[in-house]
Order: structure tokens, then sequence, then C-alpha cells
């Protein structure tokens, strides 16, 4: 074991020779480590990858009772990992859409004294319908099916187009 | 690409002293003789140390400590996350493994008498460290909050608790109570993944400049031959040649952790599914709780 020198027993062959098995074990083994780091590298990056959430897709979610929705007010419920935000129009209609604000991702609440749906964080308006009127948000909320059974309002995402 | 390595080499060549630092690792030999393959375990264990602090890391991303937390989220670990069964399997079987290590080590420095003055202090560094790793051991054995843990910690506990007089306290220290609660769980959090790393990077810091101190031990009845025929004593590099040399001991560890995970993988995966739900002690009182329903 431990031979003192690598090279010692290498005998009469020329320094050409030498150096050449020199490069050929050097390549296998920059090669073998190369593969090795690459097997432990690539799980470490698929593990960083957060897992999916489960999306709700099509499921209903229950956003209130009809006893807690007077006209003119608003609600917010979870709508899966996100917020959803329930409005009862001033004539009475339920309106459900997305509370994420499409500018930054703030959550968008209702004022009952202009009618409209507000981000206070970058002062962005959207009407009932989820259209952007007025400051930076760049597109529509997303507006949800809404859905009264008995008491309870469900609110669900419309299918897609 | 050659010359930007050729690049930054000078960059910090001007600024740190390269070719000293090039110089000592070249300077650093170790000896050779017929009991050599003993210096491969404290790498080796330095090695295993090293897997326990890259895939905990990986394992704090998704682990939640807390009574109704930490079980699930070790559960998701296993089962949802990519790789997150390796990454967990990694981290238990090379627990095990660095405690092997730890111990061979020792035996082997205590055999080959490499204790002897003056490297008094890197064997009392040394014992300190494998204290600290059973510590480790330990506290990570509760953190994935199953019965088998649950009670691991309840016995583990109880039994500093019959020391006279200390022994009360030192129970209601580890336990933070009475019992083994949710907040048991994030006291050994804490002490594995914040005090003892701390500690442990201190000790093996003063260990291996220990080491580097005063080189490495030969065995008295080499010592004796080399001083009567000095022209016998052998030693190599320690970079690249003993480096080399151990890096392959390194893959066949990594092989042993493979072969491990894969014939006990059954087994150990089904254990926390066992009875998940006898383990939400939240049951101050002090009375026994519903885990010994079985």
């Amino acid at each position: 074991m431990f031979p003192a020198s690598g090279i010692s027993d290498a005998g009469p062959r020329s320094d050409s020779t030498n150096t050449a098995r020199r490069r050929f074990v050097n390549i296998l083994l920059g090669t073998g480590l190369t593969a090795s780091a690459a097997s432990f590298v690539y799980p470490i990056l698929r593990y960083l990858i957060p897992p999916k959430v489960p999306d709700l897709g099509r499921d209903a979610v229950l956003a209130a009772h009809i006893a807690e929705m007077e006209p003119n007010t608003a609600k917010t419920f979870r709508f899966g990992s996100r917020p959803g935000l329930l409005v009862r129009t001033a004539s009475g209609e339920y309106r459900g859409m997305s509370a994420t604000c499409t500018h930054l991702g703030c959550t968008v609440q209702y004022r009952s004294d202009l009618r409209e749906i507000w981000c206070a964080c970058h002062n962005g308006m959207y009407d009932l319908n989820g259209r952007n009127i007025s400051g930076p948000p760049p597109r529509p909320l997303e507006v949800f099916e809404v859905q009264v059974r008995d008491n309870d309002i469900f609110v669900r995402r419309k299918p897609e187009a | 690409m050659g010359r930007l390595v050729t690049g930054v080499r000078a960059w910090i060549d001007e600024r740190f002293d390269l070719a000293g630092i090039k110089a000592l690792a070249q300077k650093k030999r170790v000896p050779v003789h017929r009991y050599s393959y003993w210096y491969f375990l404290g790498g080796m264990t330095l090695f295993l140390f090293g897997l326990q602090v890259l895939t905990g890391a990986l394992l704090l991303l998704y682990y939640r400590p807390g009574a109704d937390e930490a079980f699930e989220s070790v559960q998701f670990i296993m089962t949802q996350v990519q790789f997150g069964w390796l990454v967990r399997s990694v981290h238990s079987w090379s627990a095990n493994l660095l405690i092997f290590m730890a111990f061979a080590h020792l035996f082997s420095v205590l055999f080959l008498k490499a204790y002897r003055k003056p490297r008094e202090l890197t064997w009392v560094s040394g014992i300190l460290l494998l204290f600290l790793m059973l510590g480790f051991g330990f506290s990570g054995y509760l953190l994935p909050w199953n019965t088998l843990s649950y009670f691991a910690t309840k016995v583990g506990t109880e039994i500093p608790a019959q020391i006279p007089i200390v022994g009360r306290p030192i129970l209601l220290f580890l336990r933070g109570g009475e019992e083994v609660t949710g907040s048991t769980l994030t006291r050994f959090y804490g002490l594995h993944v914040a005090i003892f790393p701390a500690l442990a990077t201190l000790l093996i810091g003063l260990h291996l400049a220990l080491i580097q101190w005063f080189g490495m031990s030969v065995p008295p009845s080499v010592e004796a031959r080399w001083r009567a025929r000095p022209q016998e004593k052998k030693g190599v590099r320690f970079f690249p040649n003993f480096v080399l040399r151990e890096l392959m001991a390194w893959y066949v560890a990594l092989g042993l952790l493979g072969r491990w995970r894969h014939s006990s993988h059954g087994a150990w995966a089904s254990r926390p599914i066992r009875s998940p739900r006898l383990l939400r002690v939240s049951n101050p009182s002090g009375t026994s709780c519903s885990c010994s329903r079985r």
C-alpha cells in the first residue's frame, strides 16, 4: 500500500508516455468526480423545488352565508391557497372574484363608499366586474362563478373558455 | 476559461499568500506504515458530519417543529418532496454510520496510542465531540415525532432523572415540563439545529487545528523501528496523495449508505405510519396519556 511515489515504478518508459498516461488517468478521475458531483447536485436541485400544492380546479368553495351579506358589502374568503372576494352590490347581486391584485399581489378590498374594488397598496381600482379601471393594475381580476344554494353562497372557478 | 482561472488566482495571490498556503498543504505529510489505514477513520467521520450538515440544512427547508406539524411535515418530505426520501434517509443512516465511525476512530486512536503526549488535548476534544455527536443523535431522534421517537425520548429523559438531587431539574430542563410534549420537541429542535452545531463547529475546528499543529501520530512500535533504522521512514504528501485515497473511502461510505437505504426502506417508512394520532400529546396534567395504547 501507499507507494512513496506514484510513478517510481514507471521504469525506463519515455517521458512522453508518462505524460500521456498521466493525462489519461487525470481525465478518468475528472470525469468520475464530475459525474458523481452531478449525481449529488441533481437530486438536491430537484429537492429544492417545492411540491405543487393541489389546486382547487373546479371545486366550489363555501364563501359566505346569505345572512352575513348585506347589500353594498363584501367578504374576503379563502379560495384554495389565495384569497377571494365576494361582493354583494347595492342592487343585491353577488359577484365573486380573486382578491389578489394583478399589479403586485396585494389583497384588494371593496369600497362601499365608491362602490368599487380598491387595492390599498398602490391605489389600484377595479369595477364590480373585476375590470381594472385606474391605477397601476395591468389586468382585470379573475372573475368566479357564484352559486346560491339555500343559505350558502358557493364560489368556483369559471370553466376554461 | 484558463485565462479566467489564472486571472482570479493572480487576483487572490496579490492579496493573500496563496503560494504560502499551497506550500503548507504540500508540506503536510502522512506517515506510511502497516497501520496507515487507520488514519482514514477520522476523515471519514468528518465527511459523514459534512453530509449531516448538508442533508440537515436541506431538511430544514420542509421540516416544521411543533406537536401538530412535525409528523406531517416529515411525511410530506418522505412522500411529496422530490428526493425528500433520499435526503431524509441519508440523514438518518449517515447519522448511524457517523456514530459507528466515531467509535472506530476512538478505538484506533486508543490502540495505536495516539493519545500520548503531546496529543492529550486532541484526545479530550475528540471525546467531547463524541458526546456531542451522541447528543445530536438523541435530540434528532425525537424530531420525526412518531411513537418510537416519543418513547425513546421519554425513557431517555427518565434516565438522568434518577440522579440524586440534580436529576429532577435535569429532567424538567430537558423536557421543558413534566412530560414529553411539544415543548420538548421545540427544545430538542433548538439544540439539534442551533446549539449543538455551534459547539460542533468550535470543537471540530479545535480538533483539526490540534491535529495540524502536532502532525500525525506514529504508533510506538513503528516509531521505535524508525528510530533504529531511519532509512525505512516513509510518508506521502497529504495533498493530493492522501486526500485522493480518503476520497475513495468516502465513496465506499456513500455506497454503504445507498445499500442500507434500499435494504431497509420498507420497514423504516412504515414505522411512523403505525399510530401517529396517539402522539398528539397535549396533556399537561402529567397523567399518563393515551400513548400507552397500542
